[in-house]
């Protein structure tokens, strides 16, 4: 017996996670250790930082064989095996592994690999949203979509940098300031980037507190700030426009950019069944059962994804410092917006409700409220943020849809690579 | 036909995509009143 447990084979996959552990998997565990804290103790985003950390570490700790990454070097062994070797493609092509599936590996291909997941958590986000203050004063609805030029900021700069055309637009997505549409572009043109962007993502829209009000006091005056906004012009709406709403968006923009329809037909999908009244338990399920579930799924298996060879590179580093880029550019465009609004309405607003025209709801309208009380304790933006905000919503969406509908006509053009 | 040049690819995205964005957001600013004309009358 001591001759089994001395020999060095079997020492070797008894004690495997200590033979195979390589200084990637440490820094890649410590990450995930990071995102845990970041997650547990300093409340930032944790329904999705702490799945994400845990299938971090549960990824890169050795042998564990949970998930395989990247995934073009992998076949898995469901019955492939008999079918490849009676074609002839065994063995197959250089560096490539057979390999059975992992747990996470049959979560990746449930709800990642196929972009499942982000459209399920759409359904619960639409149906958590009330359009109520946007469709009370709809023409804010255009801060959405200035909001969303951050994107188009850092696609720029991605291409100048060097990151190629399907990495630009996956970084540039970030600045959609959406978790789900992030992951659901980078999982459709670029998977093998879904760890930096999805952490990317998450991790700056959890910091839009941090982040966003030192642009917003950049980009404009003191007497800008100050300026009240009157409720006079938020006119109350009717049930039947709220019901009546989704269903409107969703034929005009899916006649516009018809790829989008995961996104935003499952976005107002969700929000029809809110406003239709009559759906109850599916409201309830939509925005707790299935999202909850989803947001785990999703987030273990996009920490998973965070492999340290893949992770630990330059490029991880360009990613996150573009991502930043994104969040900054799409608050000064949005403020900037609110300005050139100005110059054409007879009903001025204030410039700072500009910045909240992202997705991150309801967080940046929270932010835009607190700047404008502390420049003036008399004014009172937050409704008018709200309406933004969700502008926001539908703006990144929107983005996001008519940017694949473009991407794929290229690649059915062969303008650019599939 | 050839690949297009990265900037290429950035401008046409950028121009195109930002402005059907708006254009889009346009159209659905105008639907939302033709909705709400109705709740008036």
């Amino acid at each position: 017996m001591l001759d089994v447990i001395t020999n060095q084979n079997f020492l070797y996959n008894v004690f495997g996670g200590f033979t195979h552990l390589t200084w990637q998997a440490i820094v890649m565990i410590i990450i995930g250790g990071i995102l845990l804290y970041l997650g547990v103790a300093k409340d930032y985003e944790p329904l999705l930082l702490v799945p994400i950390g845990f299938g971090c570490i549960l990824a890169n700790l050795p042998l564990t064989e949970l998930i395989h990454v990247p995934r073009e070097l992998f076949v898995f062994h469901d019955g492939v095996r008999e079918i490849l070797s009676s074609t002839g493609l065994l063995p197959l092509q250089e560096g490539v592994r057979l390999v059975d599936q992992g747990i996470l590996d049959v979560l990746y291909d449930a709800g990642i690999g196929n972009e499942l997941f982000p459209c399920l958590l759409f359904i619960g986000i639409g149906a958590m949203t009330d359009f109520g203050p946007l469709l009370q004063n709809p023409r804010i609805l255009l801060l959405g979509g200035a909001g969303q030029f951050g994107i188009f900021l850092t696609l720029m700069l991605a291409l100048v940098l060097g990151y190629d055309k399907m990495e630009a637009i996956c970084i540039a997505i970030i600045g959609a300031c959406d978790g789900p549409t992030s992951i659901y572009i980078t999982s459709k043109f670029n998977p093998s980037l879904l760890g930096p962007i999805s952490v990317a993502a998450y991790s700056y829209m959890s910091l839009v507190p941090i982040i966003q009000p030192p642009i917003m006091r950049l980009c404009t005056t003191k007497k800008e700030r100050e300026m009240s906004m009157s409720y006079d012009v938020l006119k109350p709406v009717t049930q039947t426009t709220k019901t009546l709403f989704p269903v409107v968006v969703t034929i005009i923009t899916l006649l516009i950019a018809p790829v989008g329809a995961p996104l935003m037909g499952t976005l107002m999908l969700g929000n029809f069944l809110r406003e239709s009244k009559v759906t109850g338990k599916l409201v309830k399920s939509a925005e707790n059962e299935i999202a909850s579930i989803t947001t785990l799924f999703l987030g273990l298996t996009v920490g998973s994804t965070m492999n340290g060879d893949v992770f630990l590179t330059v490029k991880t580093l360009g990613i996150l410092a573009l991502g930043f880029i994104a969040i900054c550019g799409d608050t000064a465009f949005g403020v900037f917006g609110a300005k050139i609004m100005n110059i054409f309405s007879r009903v001025k607003i204030n410039p700072l409700i500009g910045a909240a025209g992202i997705s991150a709801f309801p967080m940046a309208a929270r932010v835009v409220h607190k700047v404008g009380c502390e420049a003036n304790p008399q004014t009172y933006l937050l409704m008018h943020a709200m309406g933004v905000n969700t502008g926001g919503q539908i703006g990144s969406v929107l983005a996001a849809s008519v940017m694949i509908a473009i991407i794929t006509t290229l690649q059915i053009m062969q303008l650019i690579p599939m | 036909m050839t690949e297009m040049a990265d900037m290429t690819f950035g401008w046409l995205l950028t121009i195109v995509a930002g402005g059907l964005t708006m254009i889009s957001l346009g159209i659905i600013i105008i639907a939302t009143k033709i909705l709400k004309s109705f709740q008036k009358s």
